[in-house]
């Protein structure tokens, strides 16, 4: 899953980068001021453990194989600030140092698989942790928040392919979904084990359940939201004033689709990432980007309200 | 050089650089092994493992200041991904340019070669659907695609793939690891994950050496088993090898703790650019400036 560079387009990667690089500050932030200094160790071993037990492949149907990420699991011990660094730092050290995804893709990598990961892992397990107090369901929640959190990281790459315009969105979102969705299973046995063996040996280093208590996670989403637009909405200035590499050489030698034939986001709402109806084409694109956020924002806030409103009826009762 | 094979003895002129074998005597006993001469130390030899295997070479390259290359890799692949596809004389200088500082560094070009072209099969398979764009999936759709000229953009993504990952790999193939991240320090990556990063490097070498005896263990005891049981074996070997190395780094926290650790992690060798890192900077700027601009 680790994408490579040269595979997405400028803004894409841009805006990635700019959203990930936001969510890291705020996790440096956390992890300077809220976690003690020994758990800062447990968050380095967890590192150097997923770092590890990457390289274990594990066979899936078809003759190809897949491999543990991690996220789901390092959300589960930590919470999910202190995942999201633990898994930036495996990512990083990944592309510096293994030339495993590329440096300017490197945004889009930490937002896959360090920022989706881990909270995707993480609100599937506190919502298991809150339907029962036993090993079984917890045990449960562990393995259905890996394999959420491994199909959740597929979807955000495969989107992010498409957002470049390179591949067809059934294509990616079903091949990228199909093989996660395999691949997904084992993550999800392994999260499981790992999880098991925690709870019977060492259950105090299991913290995402205090972490899944704090009534400030939506304000954080919404700040987290707010900073991904703002950084959106800059890039796509600089988006629009230049063209695309590839739009460039496509007009340069002039195998642009030939005008009023359907392109790639003719049909999407906002086809070409412009709003419809506005005339400054700059602003059309900035308008665009902020609307697409800010409607992930709104179902993201609604998902988590939903979810302090469930708990709120779960502790009155 | 093979007449030159004389062994590590005692005033013997150090001559061969690069990586080179013949039997030698080390830790008390005569063997023979692939190493190489470390920089500056003399009858000192030294064999990187793994991936840090060409770490510890001795050339001009691996003498540069980490912070020189990390920047002058990431400036370059910043513009080979921004700059259009690349023509066909802009590709070969890039790739002239890079295999030429593999040469420089001492590095097996086959194994730069090999190592960097991991990256094809992936790139590849998105790169044969790039021509159809976010469009539909119909072979009619992609015939026409690629005969007006969309066989450019599959170019482009596996070529941009490739050149980027072979920049990054000549960067760290040529830097020690402990001096990647000094290097990464002075760039000013956050201390939390500097700190985190030189634990990763720490802990992976001994939980590698975990993993393999775990697997010795299972195998002597003639255990055998595929499919989900294996995964399952994951599992539990991952939460055991987590267990031991917590429980050793909360020890070796401990201790560090009462020598006086207080977040920062010394080292003896200060960096410093000097004149080769200045032309390295210049090369990889210039480079990356034409490629954007012509």
């Amino acid at each position: 899953m680790h994408i490579p560079d040269g595979m997405l387009d400028t803004r894409t990667w841009g805006t990635a980068w700019l959203g990930s690089a936001g969510a890291i500050g705020y996790a440096v932030r956390y992890v300077r001021t809220r976690v003690d200094e020994g758990r800062v160790v447990l968050m380095a071993v967890l590192a150097a453990l997923v770092f590890a037990l990457q390289m274990l492949n594990f066979p899936v149907a078809g003759g190809t194989s897949g491999h543990f990420a991690g996220g789901a699991a390092t959300a589960i011990v930590l919470g999910p600030w202190p995942a999201v660094l633990v898994m930036s730092t495996v990512l990083t050290v990944q592309a510096l140092v293994f030339a495993d995804g590329g440096i300017a893709a490197l945004g889009a990598n930490i937002l896959n698989m360090g920022i989706v990961a881990p909270f995707a892992g993480w609100l599937v397990y506190s919502l298991f942790a809150r339907l029962g107090r036993s090993r079984r369901a917890k045990l449960a929640g562990a393995f259905v928040a890996a394999w959420f959190a491994t199909v959740s990281a597929a979807m955000a790459t495969a989107l992010e392919i498409w957002l470049s315009g390179r591949a067809p969105l059934p294509l990616v979102v079903g091949s990228m979904g199909f093989w996660h969705a395999l691949i997904g299973i084992g993550e999800g046995v392994i999260t499981a084990g790992l999880v098991g063996y925690l709870l019977a040996v060492r259950p105090d280093l299991l913290s995402a359940e205090d972490k899944a208590s704090e009534p400030t996670a939506a304000r954080r989403a919404a700040i987290g939201l707010g900073v991904t637009a703002l950084a959106a909405a800059a890039l796509s200035f600089a988006a629009s004033a230049y063209p695309d590499g590839l739009e460039y050489v496509a007009e340069r030698t002039g195998f642009t689709p030939a005008e009023g034939a359907p392109t790639a986001f003719a049909r999407s709402p906002l086809p070409d990432y412009l709003v419809p109806g506005i005339g400054n084409e700059t602003l059309a694109s900035v308008l665009a980007g902020v609307v697409g956020l800010a409607l992930t924002g709104v179902a993201l806030y609604g998902l988590v309200r939903a979810a302090r409103l469930r708990r709120g009826q779960a502790k009155r009762s | 050089m093979s007449g030159e094979d004389r062994g590590h003895g005692k005033g013997r002129p150090l001559r061969r650089l690069g990586i080179h074998s013949h039997v030698h005597e080390h830790e008390g006993a005569l063997h023979e092994h692939a190493h190489h001469h470390v920089h500056g130390a003399g009858e000192v030899h030294a064999h990187g493992h793994g991936f840090e295997r060409y770490t510890l070479l001795s050339s001009p390259v691996h003498a540069l200041d980490p912070r020189s290359k990390i920047v002058s890799a990431v400036v370059l692949s910043l513009a080979v991904v921004l700059a259009p596809p690349l023509r066909p004389a802009a590709l070969a200088g890039v790739v002239a340019l890079l295999l030429s500082v593999a040469l420089f560094a001492k590095l097996p070009l086959r194994w730069v070669l090999a190592r960097s072209a991991l990256v094809i099969p992936f790139a590849g398979t998105i790169a044969l659907f790039a021509p159809l764009g976010a469009g539909s999936l119909s072979v009619g759709g992609a015939v026409e695609a690629y005969s007006q000229g969309g066989w450019i953009e599959a170019y482009a993504v596996v070529s941009k793939a490739w050149i980027t990952t072979l920049a990054m790999l000549l960067a760290a193939a040529t830097t020690p690891t402990p001096l990647l991240l000094k290097g990464l320090e002075g760039l000013r990556v956050p201390r939390v994950m500097l700190l985190m990063m030189t634990f990763m490097y720490r802990y992976l070498t001994s939980l590698g050496d975990q993993l393999s005896s775990a697997k010795n263990a299972l195998a002597s005891r003639g255990f055998a088993t595929t499919g989900w049981r294996r995964v399952r074996l994951f599992g539990n070997l991952a939460g055991t090898m987590f267990i031991r190395s917590y429980e050793r780094a909360e020890r070796v926290y401990a201790a560090m703790l009462s020598r006086g650790f207080d977040g920062t992690l010394p080292t003896a060798r200060r960096l410093r650019l000097r004149a080769p890192d200045a032309l390295a900077l210049a090369i990889a700027l210039t480079a990356s400036a034409a490629l954007l601009l012509y």
